[in-house]
């Protein structure tokens, strides 16, 4: 068990789990008084606008459809990128963690697109593929590859033996040992691949707007940028820091509870 | 015509030998304990009957339907004990709930691996290597480091499914007693390199 035990570690907290119930709703709460007061205190609308203000700004924008419109882009393009990231990253992560031969040769690859800044990639597939789509997720999928194949490629190494000796004993199914005794291995470190990747991608996603499309959050904070609109940049960052914190605790936690019964109730026996 | 016939030369691991010549054969519905003391290379020979070592020296004709129970449980810890089951071995549900019922665990089936004990969790893994239905049944030490109480309970449901199903066992223990209470013959190590010594010696 010990070495199934080693994958813990893998696994990230999430964003969202503090102490009790009500430490949580306790803690935003102060961080919007404090905000309010810091609004107070500079008194210029212009500069620092309060919740009050921003949330007036949010109905408004929600009002005309375009909240909802740029919101709607921007996701899409952290899904999609996202998801490529995901796949390659675990392709390549299984291949490098499999094979100790792959790892010498295409390893060091691996380290080198770790280290290339987000802004390069992006200048760079703007570039080359043009202004379009296809460059815009292939920028943001980029990004993100590298980390879930290094982590992958740990998990995989991880991957314990003794099981993999008796799935072959008992004939199991290339399906059935994925499933049942893969993956099951794999969770911890898919886990904390999902929650870094979706908290890195939103944010390369935003540049990629900023730097070349003509919807989405980031292209909408470019936009009010150039007119000096603190508050409309406020209340479109911060719908979408409210999106991707409802989607962690609504799918990540969810999944996370259920992928993890089987460990609390062996630990409490 | 044998079952398992065992043609070994040797086994060399890491430029050092581990098992010398080693030539058995075992018929079907027989019971071999396989003796010897801790560390002389019985696992070994077992992983290479069982088609996970291959880099022996020499022949060895194994059934393809063959299982294992190991001396330890190697269950999936995150599915449930029926799951453990149905998933490793392809039977049903229903099938499955008979099984557990056979070895005691009626009462258990949504228990993940963690939550029973180290004889539960061996007898989840004797069902397991006895409901897969194999031609040949290979145990590793399946009884040891359990209280004597356990170790006669367990033997005595490992007789039961025997009995019934028939199936022909290879046995490895280092306990004289087990392997007399058993077993049909007995074959000894003795080495290093892991050889056979003479039968009934
Ligand atoms: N992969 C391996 N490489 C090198 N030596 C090994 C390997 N596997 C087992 N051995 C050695 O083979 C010997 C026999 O081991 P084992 O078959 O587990 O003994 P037993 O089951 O009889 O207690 C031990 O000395 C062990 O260190
Ligand atoms: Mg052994």
């Amino acid at each position: 068990m010990e070495r199934v035990a080693a994958g813990r570690h893998g696994g990230a907290r999430s964003l969202l789990s503090g102490q009790g119930p009500a430490t949580l709703p306790l803690s935003l709460c102060a961080l919007v008084v404090i905000w309010m007061l810091a609004a107070w205190i500079n008194a210029d609308a212009e500069l620092l606008p309060g919740p009050v203000e921003v949330l007036g700004i949010v109905r408004e924008e929600l009002a005309s459809g375009e909240l909802l419109h740029h919101v709607a882009w921007t996701l899409w393009r952290v899904v999609a990128g996202f998801s490529l990231a995901m796949l390659g990253g675990l392709a390549i992560g299984f291949a490098l963690g499999r094979s100790d031969t792959v790892d010498a040769w295409f390893g060091p690859w691996v380290i080198v697109a770790l280290n290339v800044p987000a802004l390069v990639v992006i200048v760079l597939c703007y570039l080359w593929i043009g202004l379009n789509e296809v460059a815009a997720i292939a920028a943001a999928a980029f990004n993100k590859t590298a980390m879930v194949a290094v982590n992958i490629r740990e998990g995989v190494r991880a991957l314990d033996p003794r099981l993999s000796d008796m799935a072959r004993v008992f004939r199991m199914s290339a399906l059935a040992r994925l499933r049942h005794v893969i993956l099951p291995q794999l969770w911890p470190f898919l886990a904390a691949s999902t929650r870094n990747g979706l908290a890195i991608i939103w944010k390369i996603v935003l540049v990629v707007e900023f730097l070349g499309r003509s919807n989405g959050v980031g292209f909408q904070i470019h936009l009010y940028f150039q007119l000096f609109e603190v508050g409309h940049v406020l209340a479109y960052s911060l719908t979408f820091v409210a999106v991707m914190l409802a989607i962690d605790v609504a799918l990540l936690q969810t999944w996370e509870r259920r992928t993890t019964r089987w460990r609390r109730l062996s630990e409490s026996h | 015509m044998a079952l398992l016939e065992v043609d070994l030369e040797g086994l060399w691991l890491s430029a050092q030998q581990i098992l010398g010549a080693i030539r058995f054969s075992q018929r079907r519905g027989e019971t071999i304990a396989l003796l010897g003391p801790s560390g002389i290379g019985k696992s070994t020979l077992l992983r290479c009957i069982a088609g996970l070592e291959r880099r022996y020296e020499g022949h060895i004709t194994a059934p393809d339907r063959l299982s294992t129970a190991f001396q330890e449980p190697t269950l999936l810890p995150w599915r449930s004990a029926i799951q453990n089951l149905t998933v490793t071995t392809g039977i049903g549900e229903a099938e499955a709930a008979i099984w557990l019922d056979r070895v005691g665990l009626g009462g258990r089936h949504s228990y993940f691996p963690g939550q029973l004990s180290l004889g539960q969790q061996r007898r989840l893994s004797l069902a397991r290597a006895i409901a897969a239905r194999p031609e040949l049944l290979l145990m590793d030490e399946p009884f040891v480091s359990l209280d004597p109480g356990l170790v006669d309970e367990m033997m005595t449901v490992f007789e039961g499914l025997r009995a019934a199903e028939g199936t022909t066992t290879l046995l490895v223990t280092h306990a004289e007693a087990e392997a007399e209470r058993l077993a049909d013959r007995v074959l000894r190590l003795g080495g290093p390199p892991a050889r056979l010594q003479a039968e009934g010696a």
